[in-house]
């Protein structure tokens, strides 16, 4: 199978397409997959790309596919890549061993933009925790006053009678 | 106080991403006579690291990765109240981290571990510019600039901000605090990269500021 069979698989048009070799050096890879990781990514290995945090599950992943035989497709796994810009990129790694050329790696290039979406999210929780933080460093500053207040009104009171 | 059975039910809740059951188990704990900073340091910030060899393992997703991080700065968040208990101490310290996000939990713990000392905190959130942190130093006559950095790969940012700070008005009065995954693989890191000191964990933090700035 090359990468061009691949490619013409329509149902996996806006994926990321990679063909590696059995060291997961990249040989070919589809247009969408150059566009997201940069042309620098044929001919080097694919665990250069996993940032620092993906690393060790990228290893792991490796020796998953090696141990599998022919016939056998590997279960996803997502992985960290490092991108150009800075962005990391959220990708599904499955595949199957390919009769010559070693491991076909395909996942998902954000189609659906889902790791800016998780971002966004994770930031307006920060933003909600930060105001949560507020409000109870408000709410004891107001409880210590309260408390002086009445304090004082005691001894007022005392005074008064 | 033993707190191996909350740490069990927390990570449970973290596994089935359910915020209700992990804030239950918190409080449960605290309303039982629980320190707050064991609390952090024997519950929330291992099942994170477990969070963490989950997804390593493949036996977590991403999403359920980010979701465990939001529940624990929610529960984080929730029990705040018992952190600010104590009068202040006169100390002042500013922190921030390199990285994004998904990173910020650490220096959360360093900060709240500084309040529970007395120590006002301004945390001013993932990746603030350098002329930000240099202004809050100057607005609040910071003491210390705590700088969190979890990926070996923003090292150099850490020290671009240090830097930054040292080359401005603020640089002589103020002490750096680095801390952080990646130092702690290279324990002489901090040195190069111009820190005053470096922190292995929260605990650890304070203890080490407490005796720099005396």
């Amino acid at each position: 199978m090359s990468l061009n069979e691949c490619t013409l698989l329509g149902r996996l048009s806006n994926e990321l397409i990679l063909v590696c070799d059995h060291d997961l050096v990249v040989r070919e890879a589809n247009e969408l997959a150059v566009q997201t990781l940069g042309e620098a990514l044929l001919d080097h290995s694919l665990i250069e790309l996993f940032s620092p945090t993906a690393q060790g599950k990228g290893t792991a992943f490796v020796a998953e596919l090696q141990r599998l035989s022919p016939t056998q497709t590997t279960p996803t796994w997502e992985l960290m890549l490092d991108v150009p810009h800075g962005n990391r990129l959220l990708i599904g790694l499955r595949g199957g061993k390919l009769p010559n050329q070693g491991w076909l790696i395909m996942g998902g290039g954000e189609p659906s933009g889902i790791s800016n979406l998780y971002h966004e999210v994770l930031a307006l929780n920060i933003e909600l925790t930060t105001l949560i933080r507020k409000l109870s460093r408000e709410q004891t500053v107001l409880n210590d006053r309260i408390q002086r207040l009445l304090e004082f009104q005691e001894q007022h009171d005392v005074h008064h009678h | 106080m033993q707190l191996t059975s909350t740490y069990q039910e927390y990570l449970g809740a973290l596994r089935s991403g359910d915020r209700r059951v992990a804030l239950n188990t918190v409080r449960m704990a605290l309303a039982e006579g629980a320190d707050i900073r064991d609390l952090y340091m024997e519950v929330l910030q291992p099942a994170m690291y477990e969070v963490g060899r989950l997804w390593e393992t493949n036996q977590f997703t991403v999403a359920q990765e980010h979701l465990a991080t939001a529940i624990t700065q929610s529960v984080m968040a929730q029990i705040y109240a018992s952190v600010i208990c104590n009068p202040p101490i006169g100390r002042t310290m500013v922190a921030t981290c390199i990285g994004g996000e998904l990173h910020e939990l650490g220096i959360r713990m360093v900060s709240d571990f500084f309040e529970i000392e007395g120590w006002d905190v301004f945390y001013l959130g993932a990746n603030m510019p350098p002329d930000d942190v240099i202004s809050m130093i100057d607005e609040h006559r910071a003491h210390l600039l705590a700088i969190s950095v979890t990926l070996g790969g923003h090292v150099m940012q850490v020290r671009e901000m240090i830097s930054a700070v040292r080359a401005s008005h603020v640089g002589k009065r103020v002490k750096i605090m680095v801390g952080g995954q990646p130092l702690n693989r290279a324990p002489e890191a901090w040195k190069a990269i111009g820190a005053d000191f470096m922190a292995n964990d929260a605990r650890d933090a304070v203890k080490m500021a407490t005796e720099v700035l005396v």
